[in-house]
Order: structure tokens, then C-alpha cells, then sequence
């Protein structure tokens, strides 16, 4: 086992792992820029570099930076915990040639996985579902590759993104108008006017598979993360086990993102992504190589700690126990992500400093927390400030623990998404289980549920 | 001596490097006293101008390239852009270059030492 790890991360992340290396009796090495000296991270840390200035290009993402206080401080491994460099395959490849184990897959697998459609390739192959749609790129058979998607469609820029070159097609007849909008729209933005079809979802879920793999080709897949409750693809709430995932669909689910990850070669813990249709059927979208935010809920869920696992899938490890204790459910659990954002105005950033804290605590509730009284929110990163992860016995339970740990949880000094959290859970639409990824936009609409500030103890509700 | 008076002394005692100033009334005379600068420089020390020079990436200090004089000795003058020291790391080495030019007030470091970023390394007493 390695002695000492290298975590080239920051905020609540970076906390979860010195947590496990300490628990592992490894030493951690923590790195910092400038605008962190006054983080957590830092002081819970065995050592810890200064990399750089404040703005992450130079700092958290300085590859020769963190690799020279790897060197320094003698680590030999380095966790990189999620975002910043935790997908780069240079990244991954340099720490090897550094001689540095990378806690995570090989560069390999990251390369393979890392592009949409080398992922998609690997995905159709190895018997995966994915998103019905043309093959490859629409020309003057349009029509025909259209009734055999079957509409709804969606019509999609190949060198796509930012929403240009997107339209969705419900009738065969608007079918030609709209790709020729798609087109001109495509070529103005990408200089590149080549477009594709692909079904359109009309009420989806977003659903996800965590998978643990070690070298000697021991895979497992864990159950389902439910991360419906989404604003503008970011996530907001997740929880597990699904409320409208059957043990069938979840047998199929955890089947599929292990023949996927065998298929590309994949070590150490991931997540594939999947769509989820109201019919059942799910189709493959993408794999997170990496720890993911919300992987304390499938913790709470198996009662294992994935975390720890993953240092020992990295340090050659065999995979401790088989998929039968991987697919145990002991327990409902639904992660809060407090991001220090006012919900009142449209989820504007809101750095600062904390003047008060007053954390949840009793059964059932975890707090993944980089914040403390005094502590200054800089502006330089994301906004995540904690994370708060019920578990009960069923889901109205959690439902239930949530609401009266939010009762008890204040950070003040700062807005924060928490008033906002309260009200989904009070909301019947999320009580009920019933409801897809446009659920967020739609309780901003008239007529849905006004955001509400927690109910504390002595006060009028 | 009356307060307007004492006043004057003071307001001109500030415009000195003075520390100590003493006075007698019978027995005549006066005395000034100039304490020696301290052994341990702090930047913004009154009357001083002390800018500090920190360290510009992680990895391990050396006094210059192998084979090349050693330029940073306390309480020579240095000239901006004079290369103090380097830092090795696992990329190409980093200069540490005199921001401004003066006197070199302290070094803080040695060679083979393991260096971070923004780590104070030198104190440079300002001429320019």
C-alpha cells in the first residue's frame, strides 16, 4: 500500500480523501493556490504546496506544478479527486512517466471513453444501447432514416455544442424546413453544415451506473444514481436506489456498464451515464472517468466506502468482494449539493465570507463540507460548498430526514442553494418520484412552488 | 521648554533615522542614538523599503545553472532582472530574477532546499 498520496484537488473533495488516507494510515500531501491558503484542505492535510496563483489555469491545473510538489514531498500517488485534471489523459499519462501511480483508469481507457463518439463506437459494440439515430451524417435519404428513428427526432450539428444547430422535429412535414435551418444555423457557427438525426426523449431521466474494476478484469457495478433534479445540465439532487428504476431495468442497467467497461479496458471505480425513457428502455450517453460528486449516496446505499477502494484498486488490489454485495441496497439516500448561489436570482454566484455555521447532524445525515466560520468562498472555482447525503430505511424517510436536517442547517454571511433544496422536498412532484430532467424549469414557471427558507425550530412555519 | 516647543523637537525627530534622542537641561548637553538594523527584515519596517521576492513555482532551489557563479549574497547589491536562483522542477528550470534593484537584504533559502510558490526567498532593500 502506498505510504503517502499526493491529492491534486481542492474543497470538500479533496477533504474526502485525507479523510481516507488518514483512515488508511497513508500520509496526504495537500496543494493549494493562493486564494485556498485558508481552505480546509490545507490544514487537515499531513503537508501542504503552494502550486500557484488563484486562477486555476496556473495553479490546480498546472500539471508540472502539482507534479513538482508530488516530487518534493515524495508522494507516490496522486488522487486527483473530480474536475480540473481528474479526465485529462496527459495528465494521467505524465504521472506515470513520473513515476507516479494515478489513482483512476489507465490513459488509455480515458482516451477511449473521454470522446462522445469513440465512447459511442465502443458502446454499440460491446451490445450497449445507444440513442437511436441516423448513421452517421443526414443526406438526401433524410426522410427515410427519419420513420425508421421515428419521430419525435432531434436534429444535431456534428460539430455541435452551445445548443447551435439543435431543432426538434415532432412531424415528418416540418422534417426538410428544420434541417435546413439546422444547416445554415450549423455552417454560420461551426463553418461546418453536416447534421445527423438522433430520437428525441421526450420524458427523460437522468440515471447512472457506478462500476468498480481492478486489473486482474474483476468488474462491478453498484446501483443506480438517480440525478434527475437537474438546472441546465448541472446537478443539483441525486439519490439512489431510483424512484421509477424496476430490479429488472437495474439488473439490465448494471449488466450493460459492465460489458462496457470491459469492453474499453476499464480500473478503478467510474460511472456510465445512461437516458432513461418512460417506457424503460435506457440508452448510453457518456462515462465519467473519475470519482463523481454525488459517490457518497452509493456509500450510504451499499454501506461501503468507495473512496478506500479505489486507492486499493491502484495500488493492485483484487476487487475485495463480487457483484452480489456490490448490488446490495441497505438503504434509500439523496444528496443535497449546497452551492453558495442565490436561487432568488437565478442561481447567481455568491462568493463571500461565512460568518456562521450550524451543520445538521443525528441518524442519517452526512455533511462533505469544506466550509468553516471565517472561511471566504473565493470566486477563482466552482461553487459547491457542501454536500449533505440522507439515508433512511425507504425514500420517504429520506424525504423526510432531509426537511428536518435542513431545519437545523444555516450558513450565514452568504446565499446559498439550501432554501432552494427545501423546497423540492416539500414539492409533490419530487414527493410522488414522478418527474424528468426539466422538472427544475418547470417549478420556476408560474404557478410552481415559490422557493422557501427552511422552517427552524421556535419559528412560525 | 513648552509644549509648542517640545512639539517642534518632535516633528523634526521624525524626520530623522533617529531612535533615541536625550536631553538634559543643567548638565547641557544632548545625545542621539542610531540603532543597528535588525538581523531580520520585515517588509514594510519603517523607513525601509524592503520588497520581497517570492518564489516562482514548486521544486527544489538551486543557486544558478550547474558551473555558474553564485549571484545572491546578503548585502550585495543586485540589479533588476539579476538572476538570484532557480527552481528545478519537473519541467524546464525557473528563473528567480530581481524584481527591482538595491540591496540584498536577506536570503531566505538555500541550495537544495524544496521551494513553494509564493514562498518568500529574498528581501531586497530598494534603490530604485
Amino acid at each position: 500500500m502506498f505510504k503517502k498520496i499526493l491529492i491534486a484537488n481542492r474543497s470538500e473533495i479533496a477533504v474526502r480523501v485525507i479523510r481516507a488516507c488518514r483512515e488508511m494510515g497513508i500520509k496526504s500531501v495537500a496543494v493549494y493556490s493562493e486564494a485556498d491558503r485558508e481552505s480546509l484542505h490545507v490544514r487537515l492535510a499531513d503537508e501542504a504546496v503552494c502550486i500557484g496563483p488563484a486562477p486555476a489555469a496556473s495553479s490546480y491545473l498546472d500539471v508540472e506544478a502539482v507534479l513538482g510538489a508530488a516530487k518534493v514531498t515524495g508522494a507516490e500517488a496522486v488522487h486527483p479527486g473530480y474536475g480540473f485534471l481528474a479526465e485529462n489523459a496527459g495528465f494521467c499519462q505524465a504521472c506515470r512517466d513520473a513515476g507516479l501511480v494515478f489513482i483512476g483508469p489507465k490513459p488509455e481507457a480515458i482516451r477511449r471513453l473521454g470522446f462522445k463518439s469513440s465512447a459511442r463506437d465502443l458502446a454499440r459494440k460491446a451490445g450497449v444501447p445507444i440513442v437511436p439515430g441516423s448513421m452517421g451524417l443526414l443526406g438526401h435519404d433524410f426522410m427515410a432514416e427519419a420513420s425508421k428513428v421515428g419521430f419525435p427526432v432531434m436534429v444535431k450539428a456534428a460539430a455541435g455544442g452551445g445548443g447551435k444547430g439543435l431543432r426538434l422535429v415532432r412531424e415528418a412535414k416540418d422534417l426538410e424546413a428544420q434541417i435546413r435551418m439546422a444547416k445554415a444555423e450549423a455552417g454560420a457557427a461551426f463553418k461546418d453544415d453536416s447534421v445527423y438525426l438522433e430520437k428525441f426523449i421526450e420524458h427523460p431521466r437522468h440515471v447512472e451506473i457506478q462500476i468498480a474494476a481492478d486489473e486482474a478484469g474483476g468488474i462491478v457495478a453498484f446501483p443506480e444514481r438517480d440525478c434527475t433534479v437537474q438546472r441546465r445540465h448541472q446537478k443539483l439532487i441525486e439519490e439512489s436506489p431510483s424512484p421509477v428504476v424496476t430490479s429488472d431495468i437495474r439488473r439490465r442497467m448494471q449488466e450493460a456498464a459492465r460489458s462496457l467497461a470491459k469492453a474499453a479496458g476499464y480500473t478503478n471505480v467510474g460511472t456510465v451515464e445512461f437516458l432513461l425513457d418512460t417506457d424503460g428502455s435506457f440508452y448510453f450517453m457518456e462515462v465519467n472517468t473519475r470519482l463523481q460528486v454525488e459517490h457518497p449516496v452509493t456509500e450510504l446505499v451499499t454501506g461501503l466506502d468507495l473512496v478506500n477502494l479505489q486507492i486499493r484498486l491502484a495500488a493492485g488490489e483484487k476487487m475485495p468482494f463480487g457483484q452480489d454485495r456490490a448490488s446490495e441496497i441497505r438503504a434509500h439516500s439523496i444528496e443535497h449539493r449546497i452551492n453558495a448561489e442565490d436561487p432568488a436570482h437565478g442561481f447567481a454566484p455568491c462568493p463571500g465570507t461565512i460568518e456562521r455555521v450550524s451543520l445538521p447532524g443525528g441518524p442519517g445525515v452526512r455533511v462533505d463540507t469544506h466550509i468553516y466560520p471565517g472561511y471566504t468562498v473565493p470566486s477563482y472555482y466552482d461553487s459547491l460548498i457542501a454536500k449533505l447525503i440522507i439515508s433512511a430505511p425507504d425514500r420517504d424517510g429520506a424525504v423526510a430526514r432531509g426537511l428536518r436536517a435542513f431545519g437545523e442547517f444555516s450558513i450565514d454571511g452568504i446565499k446559498t442553494t439550501i432554501p432552494f433544496h427545501c423546497s423540492v422536498l416539500a414539492h409533490p412532484l419530487f414527493k410522488g418520484g414522478k418527474f424528468d430532467t426539466s422538472f427544475i424549469e418547470a417549478m420556476k414557471a408560474p404557478g410552481g412552488e415559490p422557493f422557501r427558507e427552511p422552517v427552524k425550530e421556535g419559528q412560525p412555519a | 521648554m513648552d509644549k509648542n516647543e517640545l512639539q517642534e523637537v518632535l516633528d523634526w525627530a521624525k524626520t530623522t533615522d533617529l531612535v533615541e534622542l536625550e536631553f538634559k537641561l543643567d548638565g547641557k548637553g544632548f545625545s542621539f542614538s542610531k540603532k543597528p538594523k535588525p538581523v531580520t527584515a520585515v517588509c514594510g519596517f519603517p523607513g525601509r523599503n524592503l520588497a520581497a521576492v517570492p518564489c516562482p513555482g514548486v521544486g527544489i532551489f538551486q543557486w544558478n545553472a550547474p558551473g555558474s557563479p553564485r549571484l545572491a549574497v546578503e548585502g550585495k547589491a543586485v540589479a533588476k532582472g539579476d538572476v538570484l536562483g532557480i527552481v528545478e522542477g519537473p519541467g524546464a528550470p525557473k528563473k528567480i530574477e530581481a524584481p527591482c534593484g538595491g540591496a540584498l537584504q536577506n536570503v531566505c533559502v538555500d541550495a537544495g532546499q524544496t521551494v513553494q510558490y509564493g514562498q518568500p526567498l529574498f528581501f531586497i532593500d530598494r534603490k530604485d
